[in-house]
């Protein structure tokens, strides 16, 4: 889903009467309608509703779940919408015996100019919830950061997450669309001056052309055996993990595999599931670029070039069907030093996209420590 | 003879919230500027504070509070922009929350 858009940096001069109540899903018209006046990607009714409807989260909590909330003005229309989406999560480590824990992912957060103060009252309801273990935030553009620091939410504390790695494949087409972005004059132009300094940084990083890696392939789907991963990769972690059982899988990227936005790389030992990796189409249309993020990896084997044959294979693919950049989000630990390595490219992002808060105290404690995260953009709603 | 110490009540606490009002005031243009009254308005149909601005206010205050009377409070719990009973409506309704605060935690 698209970044909470409550960008406020205007005061308010006044507000009619507004009122948040919960979100029912024949609000669907208001709500696209409020997410197009803000330019944000508006799903298909029934995707949008599969965000709740086939999730196999709230398929168990529906009857106490609220799938959001709007505010209202007292005519009746909807001038604000934060979403509340359920998803569960592993965690076990030595002080922790392992347990399912219920997070709330607030996502699609947009609320009218006018009603801005107003978000405050979203944000109320959503941290009000009692019947979570964690409400967690993977696209808090700078204004949410700040709501969400004042409802004593934190930052995921792992070094790192304010930067994304990526590599380019299309130098011109790259440049063309960063220079748009920025509203260079005569882009065009300037395009190939840039194009050929990237084209000499990326060759001072090196490149994973010509080396030879471990087997990887191209699946299609989630099959059976993501289930007997996800159980192994419970047993081993002592991270906090989103599920990642064959049917939460399916549920998430089921968007993404119908639009054919998906590559999913596997590496197999035995017949059985070892590795995988996910990369998502997440193109920026507005200024014409095409994007492929990794979106997940897991691995049971400590072998880093596992996940160099996972970036290798995209690469390729990627460059082979012109896209202009592959891009990374998130990870932690050796996963994302052996990425830091890999990747030729930085930027530095607006802010730190990730929040998150704890509602018991011992949950507080454990997750105040970075080896607790190994966050990627399948926590949340960033790839959903 | 041992003393018990005074409980900050509403008197001592409104001149914090005053204090946050001013660091707030900073950041706002002269002619936006809130005044310093029980009536203040922070939230609601004529609050002129986008919730940035409350976001800040609140982390501010929060930390004032902890700064002058040594207690952690948390001002975002029980329904603080409601309305009817919210203690975040304005500045005399949170202080009176904020003195009800410390009471309970001394």
């Amino acid at each position: 889903m698209p970044a909470s858009t409550i960008e406020i940096d205007q005061p308010v001069t006044s507000a009619a009467a507004v009122s948040v109540r919960t979100a029912r899903f024949a609000d669907y018209g208001a709500i696209a309608a409020l997410m197009q006046r803000h330019g944000m990607e508006v799903y298909s009714r029934e995707d949008w509703e599969h965000l709740w409807r086939g999730n196999p989260v709230y398929e168990k909590r529906a009857d106490d779940w609220p799938i959001g909330w709007v505010l209202e003005t007292a005519d009746g229309r909807v001038v604000g919408f934060s979403g509340n989406i359920p998803v569960e999560c592993w965690y076990a480590s030595a002080e922790f015996s392992g347990r399912m824990l219920t997070a709330a992912v607030t996502s699609a957060w947009v609320v009218d100019t006018d009603y801005r103060s107003h978000s405050m009252l979203l944000a109320s309801k959503y941290f009000a919830q009692k019947n979570v273990d964690l409400l967690l935030n993977t696209t808090a553009i700078h204004v949410a950061g700040q709501i969400f620091r004042a409802f004593h939410a934190k930052p995921i504390p792992v070094e790192g997450l304010e930067t994304a790695l990526f590599w380019v494949l299309d130098y011109r087409g790259f440049a063309l669309s960063t220079l748009a972005r920025k509203n260079v004059p005569l882009a065009g132009m300037a395009s190939y001056p840039a194009a050929a300094a990237l084209a000499v940084a990326a060759k001072l990083k090196g490149s994973t052309a010509g080396r030879s890696f471990p087997a990887v392939k191209a699946i299609e789907n989630f099959d059976e055996r993501f289930d007997d991963l996800w159980q192994q990769l419970q047993q081993q972690s002592s991270t906090l993990l989103s599920v990642r059982d064959r049917e939460t899988l399916q549920w998430h990227f089921r968007r993404s595999t119908q639009s054919g936005g998906l590559w999913i790389y596997a590496h197999e030992s035995d017949g059985r599931l070892t590795a995988y990796a996910i990369f998502q189409r997440q193109d920026k249309a507005d200024v014409g670029l095409t994007r492929m993020r990794l979106v997940d990896f897991q691995s049971l084997d400590a072998n880093p070039q596992i996940l160099d044959a996972m970036i290798a294979v995209a690469l390729k693919r990627a460059k082979a069907e012109g896209i202009q950049m592959l891009e990374v989000l998130g990870f932690s630990g050796a996963v994302r030093s052996r990425l830091e390595k890999l990747a030729p490219f930085r930027r530095q992002l607006p802010s730190q996209l990730y929040f998150y808060k704890a509602v018991s105290k011992e949950l507080k404690t454990q997750l105040a420590n970075p080896r607790a995260w190994q966050p990627s953009s399948y926590d949340g709603d960033s790839s959903l | 003879m041992n003393s018990t110490p005074k409980l900050p009540g509403y008197e001592d606490v409104l001149p914090v919230v005053y204090k946050a009002l001013d660091e707030l005031n900073q950041q706002r243009p002269r002619n936006q500027r809130l005044t310093a009254s029980p009536d203040c308005v922070l939230f609601g149909e004529s609050s002129s504070l986008n919730s940035l601005e409350l976001s800040n206010f609140i982390v501010l205050i929060e930390q004032l509070v902890n700064e002058q009377f040594g207690t952690e409070i948390d001002l975002t719990e029980n329904d603080p922009f409601s309305p009817e009973s919210g203690h975040m409506r304005t500045a005399a309704t949170l202080a009176a929350h904020i003195s009800n605060l410390l009471r309970e935690q001394a």
